[in-house]
């Protein structure tokens, strides 16, 4: 297919369909997306989109606008309601469950709330990374959301003791449970690296304490990665990305319906800006090529296109920026 | 009321089902999607049930001539009647019975909860399953949208109260923004509350829930932002539903004696929490269930099958 | 990221007033056309009033209800009943939930049930409104015991001894028990009919909702002359008959009661009785007030002035705008500075500069379309001769006018003119010229260019925007005001919309002296009219072909407005011969004007030949934008019987598309319905160019 598109055959469909996503893009910026996508931004955004020749940046920029309607994002309310339900549905439940069946199928709301709270006791949860991640970041939220109080939240550090010489004890012997919160995960490599060794000492020092990993968003293959390189008990995701999320994969869940789209030059396109943006990743890390973003980030596994804001000799506005981190990209 | 200690539990697409999961009535609606007869074949029963419902309009020679009941009448009351009257189920009360809802049309289905519990059922399994995907992103279609009435569902009908100025409506929002159009604006007088899917099945279904619930904004009368009007239960838990639409009555029934009307136009585990609320906290209270009641259903909605859930309702 | 203010237009229904909003927002219309006098609360003589979605029904009989009535009173309530010389008891028929009465196969009077339960429902209302407002009247305790004891006496008991409640509180709670047992029988009788046998059916229909008033105002002095107004709203949701249970107690009224009765277009089924059957009839029974009807009526300027009022009601209560010491009329002359509109200038010269900057060296899109059109052509009735290039250019020379392509447009519309008269093309173009030229320097030259600009400067104007791929423009209150069609509620969605694309194109809107540019307005119009169109068919079960029909009437419309030489100006609106079409179309049309769709105008249509009346219909203004039609309107055509049955009965649809290749045929060149040029088989003998 050719740089432009035929002019006067098509110029009305162009149009329509500008408009068309337009009024899409412009619902879900007044709704969930907290007016973070309004005509200023947009504009600035696609104006990253440049070219000699006028007609192929028109092109360019029709398509920007598809993925910027295709884009998933997941505002401060949202995430929060996200966070109730890791804690409601993934942690609390499980152990309500076993607290009825191990008490005849009790329906006594008191005493399944009295023995959960037991359980919450010998409980404690802890963010991935170190405080200033975006992971952990979300576990005020979490701890909001579910009510918890704070002295349920420790440091990975604090789980053990050097107290007693240079071998590592459980600082606190009675806690049960350990509980990992997470935000995103795209390989698994970054959780597996922060929890692998952890989680084995855990383990070492005492096999019978459990140990989860919940985390809101992952790609599939994070979860085996990390369900397979360490000891963990549970690993799980509010949501699992599979392969229908990679943009420009086999099976990408983005082909559009309108003819007049053409996934294979946005590809061309988002790889040829993505090259200028980060080279080593033009179609975002691990080349993972996703549409997601969160108020709080925007994870560097979607397409640069979308977030790229650090200084770099190419001039760049982001549409959804990206915070980056200082030691390196998260997997 | 707290639903959430209720079991739920993940069983297997492949089988091999413990003995916890193993009935003796089975129950399925019948239509074309590979999931439900999946399931049907799957699960371990000593009678198994195919309901057929005239909506979706099946010759005889479409669906299982054996162990089918119906088509009977679309009036539900009429229809679940006349299917006890030919099952001739005695005593069940004392039987282990499991429904597989994905197949069911919600007033059929809420009418069939409604009268095993009258009858006596104080514990019952219910089975949904998820589909690998859906035909087409925003544009599903699951009724032909053709509405012919717009009423209380038989057996969810409240003793409402003259004074209506505090009336609510609280609607399970769903992808199809012409129904919740048309129940908004049948109780046009009522403060709307929506509950949406969060987490959704998917995570893309969320947005696509909003952007297609959009639509029908004019006629709820609110944004999804606007304080006190916007509501999230997952989309595949009924406990949390019930939960959440406990909790919100509790707080609306504080500003006094009000009429509460329920509908549930998303999925069917949403449903089904609207189902348990009702016949746990609502009967006898100004609360009904109203439905739009459409003249067909499309038979087939979804291709594949991903997840299969267990939910255990206990009255 | 600007500052999330809240959309000063955002709640559009009356539903979602509290009380004091609805009193808060209240805005009068102006001298005579007041509320109060139109409604008359005091009045005995029953009232229905219908409206369509929006026009401000609920709104209006909220005022008057007992609820809205009491925040206005500062004083005592009973003293302010009196004064207002009525007490409002509103009910809303959507709560009976009415369709439970119904079943099959059943040989239960759900009728007479009904009537009973929506008596004990009106007898709770009312005692609750008499409780509230006589809370702390020492003179209303007095005889409260005696005014239920009689209010007991109504009901046949079964149980003599039963002591009657001594206080209102307790009554309203024996009637609702009485309610509460219909329901449970009511809504158990699917699966557990029995329960039915045990109801029984405690006072005659409408005994109630008469006596009650009649003891009230016997023993409680204060109450004495005044009228007990029962506000009944969305009678829609009634059935056939139980609305003739509602005629009933209309025509069987007693004083000191009267009723209120608001309805949709659409929801008013039958005005017959139990009354031995008898029909109400309009002037005798009752009296009719169609609300939108009504404000379509009234002087554009009052209605004009009544919503601007609205739109700075809106916008002050939200904190944009802080009311004029100079007063309202200041007020209201500072909305229309928000908005961006086209730049006054001569001939559009200004509005239509977009033709140059487009075109710049190049041919004009009209003049390109000209160029082929004349190239088919035949000079005068001479067969065979073609133009030759140099004449086509000639033509087109003299018809260019390059500063004011408005001008350009009317010329080749004059061009078509003679054209079909015949006439030779080269002398005509040369002649429209020279009175272009004259017409240029003076605008009030008599020209023929003066009387086509006279009737179709909206349209040339608007071909100019489509020719140039550019969108229709719907600018400015006025235009906003014109398009709601007398419903107050459209404007408001229209304003509505307006707002959230303005805010989203970052313009800040209303504050300071932003101005909304067209852009936020034209997209915010064309939601809105988009919604009007969708939410017309949410009631209805034939929905698709009432869409499907409008659908193509406005699609003929545009291809008039569009067509080289349109035989109309303005068009939007049409004429019939009713008695002539087939029972669907009737039907379809009628319902069309009961979800506002088609606006009946009062009056019709004289027909030019038969000069036989016929109806006529204007497209709601709202649906304008969606078919890029005008809002105002002005030019109306004749519809045949068979195009009427083309367009509004589904049987005929396979026939339309030639009646209408045949009617725009005749405004298309080269041809204009002539010839072998005619895109139909058949000959067209009627030669309409318009004029």
């Amino acid at each position: 297919m050719g740089n432009g598109f035929q002019k006067e055959a098509e110029d009305g469909l162009v149009d329509q369909l500008k408009d068309k996503l337009l009024a899409k893009i412009k619902v879900l910026s007044e709704t969930i997306w907290d007016q973070r996508a309004n005509r200023t931004e947009i504009d600035l955004w696609l104006h990253n989109f440049q070219s000699d020749d006028k007609e192929k940046q028109e092109k360019e920029r029709l398509h920007a606008l598809y993925l910027l309607s295709q884009f998933m994002y997941f505002a401060s309310n949202e995430m929060r309601v996200l966070l109730h339900s890791m804690y409601r549905d993934l942690i609390r439940y499980p152990i309500v469950e076993r607290i009825r069946k191990s008490n005849e199928d009790t329906t006594d709301i008191s005493f399944i709330n009295e023995e959960f709270k037991n359980e919450l006791s010998k409980t404690r949860f802890l963010g991935v990374g170190n405080p200033s991640e975006s992971g952990t970041h979300l576990l005020y939220y979490f701890r909001q959301e579910s009510v918890l109080e704070k002295k349920l939240f420790i440091n990975s550090h604090e789980i053990f003791s050097h107290d007693n010489g240079p071998q590592a004890t459980l600082a606190f012997p009675t806690i049960k449970r350990y509980v990992f919160i997470d935000d995103f995960s795209g390989g698994g490599t970054q959780a597996v690296r922060y929890l692998k060794n952890v989680v084995k000492l855990i383990k070492e020092l005492n096999q019978g304490i459990e140990v989860w990993y919940f985390v809101l968003f992952a790609n599939e293959s994070a979860l085996k990665h990390i369900r397979d390189n360490t000891k963990i008990n549970k690993c799980e995701a509010i949501f699992k990305l599979d392969d229908t999320y990679k943009c420009f994969g086999e099976n990408s869940r983005y082909t559009p319906d309108e003819e007049i789209l053409d996934m294979d030059f946005t590809h061309e396109m988002t790889r040829s800006y993505g090259d200028k943006l980060q080279p080593e990743h033009p179609l975002g890390y691990a080349d993972n090529q996703l549409l997601l973003g969160f108020f709080h980030n925007t994870p560097n596994n979607t397409l640069p296109i979308i977030w790229f804001d650090e200084k770099n000799d190419y001039e760049w506005s982001p549409i959804f920026r990206r915070y980056p981190k200082n030691y390196g990209d998260k997997a | 009321m707290d639903y959430t200690i209720f079991y739920r539990e993940e069983l297997s697409c492949t089988g091999g089902w413990d003995d916890e999961s193993s009935w003796d009535v089975f129950i399925s609606a019948f239509n074309s999607s590979e999931r439900v007869s999946k399931v049907f074949e799957l699960v371990n029963a000593a009678n198994k049930h195919w309901i057929i419902q005239p909506d979706y309009g099946y010759e005889v020679d479409e669906y299982p001539q054996t162990n089918s009941f119906g088509p009977y009448s679309n009036n539900e009351a009429e229809f679940i009647k006349s299917y006890f009257n030919d099952s001739d189920m005695e005593n069940l009360c004392q039987l282990r019975i499991c429904i597989d809802i994905t197949g069911f049309i919600k007033p059929y289905m809420m009418h069939l909860i409604f009268m095993l519990k009258r009858l006596g059922v104080k514990k019952l399994d219910v089975i949904y399953s998820e589909p690998a995907r859906y035909a087409d992103k925003e544009k599903t279609t699951f009724s032909d949208k053709e509405v012919f009435e717009i009423r209380q569902v038989y057996g969810f009908a409240g003793m409402h109260k003259p004074d209506v100025s505090k009336d609510i409506l609280i609607i399970g929002s769903g992808y199809d923004d012409e129904l919740i159009s048309k129940i908004a604006d049948n109780k046009n007088h009522c403060k709307k509350l929506q509950i949406f899917g969060l987490p959704s099945l998917r995570p893309e279904m969320y947005q696509e829930n909003i952007l297609n619930s959009h639509k029908a904004s004019e006629a709820i009368g609110a944004g999804i932002r606007t304080a006190g009007s916007t509501y999230f239960a997952p989309a595949n838990d009924p406990f949390v539903v019930a939960t959440e639409l406990s909790r919100v009555f509790q707080q609306e029934r504080e500003k006094k004696g009000i009429n509460t009307y329920l509908c549930p136009l998303a999925t069917k585990p949403q449903a089904l929490g609207f189902i348990l609320f009702y016949l746990t906290e609502c009967q006898n209270e100004p609360v009904s269930i109203i439905y739009p009641f459409c003249r067909s259903h499309s038979k087939e909605t979804s291709i594949g099958i991903s997840k299969i859930s267990k939910y255990t309702l206990e009255f | 990221m600007i500052e999330n203010k809240n959309n000063p237009f955002d709640i559009t229904k009356a539903v979602d007033f509290s009380d004091k909003e609805i009193n808060d927002y209240w805005v009068d219309l102006s001298g005579d056309s007041g509320f109060i006098k139109m409604v008359k609360p005091t009045s005995p003589m029953p009232m229905f009033i219908l409206g369509g979605k929006g026009s401000g029904k609920t709104h209006l009989m909220r005022y008057y209800s007992y609820a809205a009535q009491k925040l206005r009173f500062e004083g005592d309530i009973v003293e302010g009943i009196r004064e207002d010389g009525y007490i409002g008891t509103f009910l809303r028929c959507g709560g009976l939930n009415a369709n439970r009465f119904h079943h099959q196969d059943s040989d239960i009077n759900w009728s007479l049930l009904f009537s009973y339960y929506m008596d004990l429902w009106l007898s709770q209302l009312i005692l609750m409104v008499i409780n509230d407002a006589t809370k702390n009247c020492d003179k209303f305790a007095g005889c409260e015991e005696k005014i239920c004891e009689e209010i007991f006496e109504l009901f046949s008991r079964p149980n003599e001894d039963e002591l009657p409640p001594k206080d209102i509180g307790n009554l309203i709670g024996v009637l609702h028990g009485l309610q509460r047992q219909l329901d449970l029988a009511i809504n158990n009788y699917s699966f557990s009919p029995l329960g039915m046998e045990n109801v029984k059916i405690l006072t005659a229909p409408g005994k109630l909702v008469f006596a009650i008033p009649q003891i009230i105002s016997k023993y409680f002095q204060p109450f004495k002359d005044i009228r007990f107004l029962y506000l009944i709203d969305e009678l829609e949701n009634l059935t056939e008959d139980q609305q003739k249970y509602v005629n009933t107690i209309v025509r069987e009224k007693e004083a000191p009661c009267s009723f209120k009765i608001g309805a949709r277009l659409y929801g008013l089924r039958s005005f017959s009785t139990y009354s031995a059957n008898e029909v109400n009839k309009e002037g005798s029974e009752y009296e009719l007030l169609h609300l939108d009807e009504y404000l379509r009526n009234i002087s554009s300027a009052t209605y004009n002035k009544f919503a601007k009022k609205l739109c700075f009601r809106r916008l002050s209560e939200a904190g944009f705008i802080v009311p004029d010491i100079k007063g309202i009329e200041t007020d209201i002359k500072k909305i229309a500075n928000f908005f961006e509109i086209d730049e006054k200038s001569n001939f559009l010269k200004k509005s239509t500069s977009f033709v140059e900057l487009k075109y710049e060296g190049e041919i004009r899109p009209y003049f390109e379309r000209l160029k082929k059109q004349l190239l088919k052509a035949r000079q005068g009735n001479e067969k065979s001769i073609p133009l030759s290039a140099k004449n086509i250019d000639s033509i087109i020379n003299y018809l260019a006018c390059s500063e004011y392509p408005l001008l350009e447009k009317v010329n080749i519309y004059l061009l078509y003119q003679d054209w079909g008269k015949s006439n030779n093309l080269v002398e005509s173009a040369k002649i429209i010229s020279e009175e272009c030229q004259k017409f240029t320097v003076d605008n009030s030259y008599q020209c023929r260019q003066k009387q086509r600009l006279n009737h179709f400067q909206a349209d040339f104007f608007a071909q100019l925007l489509r020719e140039c791929n550019l969108k229709q423009r719907y600018l400015g209150v006025s235009d906003f005001i014109d398009m709601s069609g007398g419903l107050p509620r459209n404007l408001l969605t229209i304003l509505k919309h307006i707002y959230q694309w303005s805010v989203f194109n970052n313009e800040a809107p209303f504050v300071g002296n932003n101005k909304i540019s067209v852009s936020s307005q034209r997209e915010g119009v064309l939601e809105a009219s988009d919604w009007f169109f969708r939410d017309a068919r949410i009631v209805e079960l034939n929905g698709t072909v009432i869409q499907d029909s409008i659908s193509k009437l406005a699609t003929l419309f545009r291809d008039i407005r569009f067509s080289d030489k349109p035989a109309e100006c303005s068009i939007s609106t049409f004429s019939a011969d009713l008695t002539s079409i087939s029972a669907t179309a009737q039907k379809t049309i009628k319902a069309s004007v009961e979800r506002s769709l088609l606006i009946s105008i009062p009056g019709g249509q004289r027909d030019r030949n038969t000069k036989r009346i016929d109806s006529k219909f204007q497209l709601n203004p709202m649906l304008a934008p969606r078919w890029d039609l005008p809002v105002h309107r002005r030019g109306a055509i004749a519809l045949s019987t068979v195009e009427v049955n083309a367009i509004f009965d589904p049987e005929y649809t396979d026939s339309l598309n030639e009646l209408l290749q045949r009617r725009i045929g005749r405004m298309t060149a080269p041809a204009f319905g002539k010839g072998k040029f005619q895109t139909s088989s058949q000959n067209d003998l009627i030669d309409q160019f318009g004029d």
